[in-house]
């Protein structure tokens, strides 16, 4: 074992010790839903909330909003004097900072509709945001999609790259077929081509989710084999020591 | 105020939310004409785009409080009303506070060791701006520069006292650290003092005293105060590394935050594992084909060994996901994408019902 | 129905119906005897961690250019993503190219500070005499809120200096000589991001880029999001990836090939770990399917 994964946030024995039992109240699980489990499963939502607001607290809201607002990110010089004058601009803050509070109107009945205008606020964003995130993210996908049927041998050889043909008419074929299964403008007529194109679109969709099948099998066996790694070399070891 | 404004005013808002962003992509950076009418200098649209998106995260994070008060709220009533699971809320707030208030200790700690670093990183910049007002407008130097001086004995009282970021009672693997610390403390008292006896013989009296020998003293002064700003830092990084909000964060992370997570996520892998032993049966040929492709993307993905069947495995598990999987995720993807584009225009517009609208304004 | 039949019911039942908890525990044994025994296999190659050597590999450390790598997971992914972060951190820290730490998520913030140590303490005790420093060759902007807004506001940045104003601790990044002549999107040579959630990959896709510019993108998922990063993948929106931890096994190998005396890390183990429990699903699977098939023919 190296450095690198003894010294897992520099933990002394006793907390890799509270982390096995961590552990080992979640795998109980497996064997029946049990009190020990939940208590643990409990502990942990409370500690993730806990980091996620706190997170958001140090890192942003006071250090880069309050702290600012009340001139105390200034350094102070020995004659009692600060580096930089006090800047008003930063009070502007305060407008963001009632608007964002509005949404605490959301527990009262009779004002609850001006939770709704920050809410709408918030959702409108999100809507101006999409249009860059659509075309920045779909634009070059739909140029990869133009490929040649056609492919070429390259460097000194001539004549057709069999395999690079091949592998574009398969992708072509897929995309097509499997975009024509989710077209659903008109009623296809049975047995017409554009039910024969659903249809196979649908085996072609079929070997996707197989793989998406293979890949998940790696990604959870992963997650468990950390844990394994954890309980075989870190805390059974603390029992022998 | 009637319902009809009151919905015309949600709308405008959710209309405006969306604008600037909406414009910000449309738009070209530099506008130099409005409709043939030309701008001087052109105009900047994104010109405060920093500030804007500063304020919309400060609006975002002041929603953080809402889940604090409904956690507290649901999990408060099942402890006060004693109801079937209780102590499982107990839990749930326990683990809440604790981390809350360790870390608002922590952040506490973090800002009383970031106050110390940034006035002594301030030093240099101090005799920088005494020396360009002591020449730009004679203020009096001699003075300020006694009052650095005297901040200066104070911090070397801290270093000796055993309660602040600055002391220098570490264990002995540090020894190199606070001698250079000690020295750069006296070293920069030292030329400090100099500069201060230097402005003094000179006040009233600028003429008689050569500049050039001011300016390297103004210079030395710098240097030493800088060395001492970069040495104090590490210091008292390394106290802050020993105080109780940082080593409480530490340890609810690493010994609780850090296990739970990662085994709650791992049991799905017993589940998996049961699930593809029990329901991938191949019942039909789109089952098989779908078997086939699985099995295809497992054995190309995991090591060579005593068990592998066929050398160009890895090869035929990449062109199945370019080929096959690729174009058959994109076209999920594409309808996805438009879906989610068309969607988010009505909300913008405020076509679509809000979800988070309740039934009340609803129906106002 | 005869005592033959009714056997070969019976197994084809019990082939079908093996007890969820032996299924659990067989998994389990799978996983752990690599473990306990140590055993270590070659990886599978992968193409996608090959591209993503390569351009790591060609990259040169030049002042004013820092790699950004987006960290964007926790504890829940940590098994995929950590190995991957760590085998890419070390190659740019072998080949002295600067880079900076930042993440999405909150639950990333500590492993942002250990894992760039704990590699200096492993290359420094492999080459004596070397060091590695913070703020020299790395630095960590930690956990950044804001998400899109966030992203977009970095890519957009007249200066960074600016909008990030400090490091994690507070340093000012003037007073950080790794972002000397490092002020906007153009002088961020490559990003790097590790994540097991879709969302936040997407938003780097969708919002790391400025006038035009869009530095060279490598990107680290965990194995269930295979399947879509590669479409991200064939249109070059990505010009390397790591396949979960299989991708960073490969990666381990390809870079103890290039630097014969390194000590090998976590990826390797996992990876060997994970192909025994391969095997042990594939035979279930055709022990159900076995029992399935004999039921369907007899009925």
């Amino acid at each position: 074992m190296n450095s690198a994964e003894t010294a897992l946030f520099g933990l002394p024995w006793w907390q890799a010790f509270v982390g096995g039992i961590c552990t080992i109240a979640i795998f109980s699980f497996l064997y029946k839903e049990n009190p020990f489990y939940r208590f643990f499963e409990h502990l942990y939502i409370g500690i993730a909330t806990g980091i996620g607001v706190m997170a958001t607290i140090n890192t942003f809201l006071w250090p880069t909003v309050l702290k600012p607002m009340v001139g105390a990110d200034r350094i102070p010089f020995p004659d009692g004097t600060y580096a930089e004058p006090y800047n008003e601009f930063y009070l502007l803050y305060l407008i963001p900072i009632a608007f964002g509070s509005l949404y605490y109107f959301i527990l009262s009945r009779k004002h609850n509709w001006l939770a709704q205008l920050v809410i709408g606020f918030t959702l409108g964003y999100g809507g101006g945001l999409a249009f860059k995130a659509t075309f920045n993210e779909m634009l070059p996908q739909l140029e990869d999609s133009f490929r040649p049927l056609y492919v070429a041998q390259q460097g000194a050889q001539s004549g057709i790259d069999w395999l690079a043909t091949l592998s574009n008419l398969v992708f072509l074929f897929t995309l097509l077929t499997a975009l024509s299964y989710f077209f659903f403008t008109f009623r296809r007529s049975e047995g017409g081509p554009a039910e024969k194109s659903a249809l196979a679109g649908r085996w072609m969709m079929m070997g996707c989710f197989g793989a998406f099948f293979g890949a998940t099998i790696m990604a959870r066996m992963a997650l468990l084999v950390e844990r394994l790694e954890f309980l075989i070399n870190k805390w059974f070891p603390l029992f022998f020591a | 105020m009637n319902s009809n404004y009151r919905q015309a005013l949600i709308k405008a808002f959710t209309f405006i939310g969306g604008l600037y962003f909406f414009l910000e992509f449309i738009l070209p950076k530099k506008i130099n004409s409005i409709a043939g009418i030309s701008i001087p200098g052109g105009f900047e649209f994104g010109l405060y785009h920093d500030e804007i998106s500063r304020s919309i995260q400060i609006v975002g994070t002041m929603a953080l409080g809402l889940g604090v008060i409904n956690i507290i709220q649901v999990h408060g009533a099942n402890i006060l009303k004693s109801k079937k699971g209780w102590g499982n809320s107990l839990a749930l707030l326990l683990g809440f506070f604790i981390v809350v208030i360790v870390q608002s200790i922590d952040l506490g700690n973090s800002e009383q060791r970031l106050d110390i670093q940034q006035e002594i990183r301030g030093f240099s910049s101090f005799v920088a701006i005494v020396h360009e007002q002591y020449v730009d407008s004679s203020t009096p130097a001699a003075p300020r520069i006694a009052a650095l001086n005297a901040r200066l004995d104070s911090l070397r009282s801290h270093t000796q006292s055993g309660d602040s970021y600055l002391n220098l009672s570490l264990p002995e693997s540090h020894t190199e650290l606070t001698n250079a610390v000690n020295e750069a403390l006296d070293n920069a008292r030292s030329q400090a003092q100099e500069l201060e006896n230097n402005y003094a013989s000179l006040e009233p009296d600028t003429a008689s005293f050569p500049a050039p020998q001011l300016e390297a003293s103004v210079e030395s002064s710098i240097q030493a105060l800088k060395k001492l700003a970069e040495l104090t830092q590490e210091l008292s990084m390394l106290h802050y590394e020993n105080t109780f909000g940082r080593k409480g964060s530490s340890f609810f992370f690493g010994a609780f935050f850090d296990p739970l997570g990662a085994a709650m996520f791992s049991l799905l892998a017993f589940y998996i594992a049961n699930a593809a032993y029990r329901s991938f049966r191949v019942k039909s040929l789109e089952a098989s084909v779908m078997m086939l492709a699985a099995l295809i993307v497992m054995l190309g993905q995991i090591p060579f060994g005593p068990l592998y069947i066929y050398e160009d495995m890895p090869q035929l598990r990449v062109w199945l996901l370019k080929n096959v999987n690729a174009p058959a995720f994109r076209a999920i993807y594409f309808g996805a994408a438009i879906a989610g584009l068309a969607m988010a225009v009505r909300m913008w517009l405020s076509l679509e019902k809000s979800p988070l609208a309740t039934e009340k304004t609803e129906e106002q | 129905m005869d005592s033959s039949a009714r056997q070969k019911d019976s197994l084809a039942e019990r082939l079908e119906r093996i007890d969820r908890r032996v299924v659990y525990l067989l998994i389990a044994l799978a996983l752990s005897l690599p473990i306990i025994f140590g055993w270590k296999l070659p990886p599978a190659e992968m193409e996608t961690a090959d591209s993503f050597f390569r351009v790591v590999d060609e990259l040169q450390p030049q002042q004013g250019k820092i790699v950004l790598i987006a960290s964007d997971w926790g504890p829940g992914t940590q098994a995929e993503n950590k190995p991957q972060t760590m085998i890419a951190m070390e190659h740019l820290m072998r080949k002295r190219i600067p880079f900076a730490l930042i993440s999405i998520t909150p639950y990333a913030a500590p492993f942002l500070e250990s894992m760039p140590r704990d590699i200096k303490e492993k290359l420094e005790a492999e080459t004596p005499g070397e060091t590695w420093n913070y703020g020299t060759d790395w630095i960590n902007f930690g956990y950044r809120p804001g998400l899109i807004i966030m992203i977009q506001g970095l890519a957009k940045a007249s200066d960074l200096h600016e909008v990030l104003k400090t490091d994690v601790s507070g340093t000012p990044l003037a007073d950080l000589s790794i972002m000397d002549g490092v002020h906007t999107i153009r002088d961020i040579s490559m990003l790097m991001e590790f994540t097991g959630l879709v969302s936040a990959f997407n938003y780097w896709v969708q919002f790391f880029q400025a006038d035009g510019y869009r530095p060279p993108f490598v990107h680290g998922c965990t194995s269930i999001t295979i399947p879509e990063a590669y479409i991200y993948y064939v249109s070059k929106q990505i010009v390397g990836l790591y396949e979960g931890v299989a991708g960073a096994a490969w990666y381990e190998t390809l870079l103890t090939k290039k630097y014969p005396g390194r000590e090998s890390g976590t990826a390797l183990k996992i990876n060997t770990s994970l192909a025994v429990a391969h095997v042990v699903i594939i035979a279930l699977m055709i022990l159900g399917n076995i029992g399935f098939l004999v039921r369907r023919g007899d009925s």
